[in-house]
């Protein structure tokens, strides 16, 4: 694990931050009693008992699915976020440790997604619902049809729009100093 | 009338009831605030939802409602139903398809005293499978429910009464 998670988190954050301000609001808006606890990243991270890369063995035990990046667990004071450490990972990190320090920075972020309900945690559905209620268009078309598709996994339309509007400032580097 | 017994209400209404149960149902006890629990998936039309709750903010495939006890998230067709789609039905545009519904103050599930035998679980929630979903499919609800026990999403769906008008898998 990145030894400056909280660092990267809030630089790719950072980089949309007005995207996410949106999206927090569509997930409060989606429900009364489930409040976003906060809209600054760092806040959500620190109240996250424990962030570790796990194997595909954890991610079997705790039901996943073969393609979860990663895990959301726990609540209250027991929250914990897990990323898939799976074979390929160490290959990739020899090539390119920050690449995917910073890839494991943007699985946190999805998690904490999860984990930004105040008391709880926000179902993969209900970030698909926030999501859908972001765009337009052709994008919502996309999505939709994304939906239908007989694969379709819930939570792929929230968490795919969230990767591709916010990316690291330097993907192949330390985030820059604030 | 408490969450609980409006949730088990809710349970009648929005599945395979006739138009005159509904009728029945409505006369003995809905009230004003109670109105949406008329809307019925695969019967009601957007314009039956207007009529209820409002014209919504947008002319959208999702409208989003805040009701009395909670949020209403209601999903309409589109009309279509090509190939390989599952999540589509054939009726026509604007026919609502699933209402998702978000109390307040979430319930205790044990205390809404379900016969769990009749229900299958699922895991809906790929990245949070702690959170555990009891669905009945031959009614069209399915309950989310929480570590704590809380219900904090309650879906329903067309009930497999109709699943010769479900688009082919």
């Amino acid at each position: 694990m990145p030894t400056d998670l909280k660092e990267r988190v809030q630089d790719i954050t950072g980089n949309c931050s007005e995207f996410l301000n949106d999206f927090l609001n569509a997930l409060n808006a989606l429900s009364k009693s489930g409040k976003v606890y906060s809209h600054d990243f760092g806040k959500l991270l620190d109240r996250i008992k424990t962030v570790s890369t796990a194997s595909d063995q954890f991610f079997a035990i705790q039901n996943a699915p073969a393609y979860a990046a990663g895990l959301s667990l726990g609540d209250g004071n027991n929250r914990q976020i897990y990323i898939r450490s799976n074979a390929i990972t160490p290959a990739t990190a020899a090539k390119n440790q920050q690449f995917r320090w910073n890839a494991i920075a943007q699985v946190t972020i999805a998690e904490l997604l999860h984990h930004s309900r105040s008391s709880g945690t926000f179902s993969d559905p209900l970030l698909d619902q926030a999501a859908l209620s972001l765009i337009t268009g052709k994008e919502l078309n996309d999505a939709r049809a994304e939906m239908a598709k007989k694969d379709y996994a819930a939570g792929s339309v929230g968490h795919t729009l969230v990767k591709t509007r916010c990316k690291p400032t330097n993907p192949y580097g330390a985030p820059p100093s604030r | 009338m408490t969450i609980v017994m409006r949730i088990i209400m809710s349970t009648i209404f929005l599945t395979s009831v006739s138009t005159s149960q509904l009728v029945l149902l409505t006369r003995i006890g809905v009230t004003q605030n109670d109105r949406w629990r008329q809307i019925l998936v695969l019967r009601s039309t957007r314009a039956d939802v207007e009529r209820i709750l409002g014209k919504a903010k947008e002319h959208a495939f999702i409208a989003h409602y805040p009701v009395e006890d909670g949020m209403l998230h209601i999903e309409y067709s589109d009309g279509r139903c090509k190939p390989g789609q599952y999540r589509a039905w054939k009726v026509a545009e604007g026919i609502v398809i699933q209402l998702l519904y978000i109390p307040d103050k979430s319930p205790n599930f044990s205390s809404l005293h379900l016969d769990l035998r009749r229900f299958r679980t699922a895991r809906e929630s790929p990245d949070v499978p702690e959170l555990i979903t009891y669905i009945k499919d031959d009614e069209g609800i399915a309950y989310t429910v929480q570590l704590d026990g809380t219900v904090s999403e309650i879906r329903y769906f067309p009930s497999t009464q109709y699943d010769k008008i479900r688009c082919s898998k």
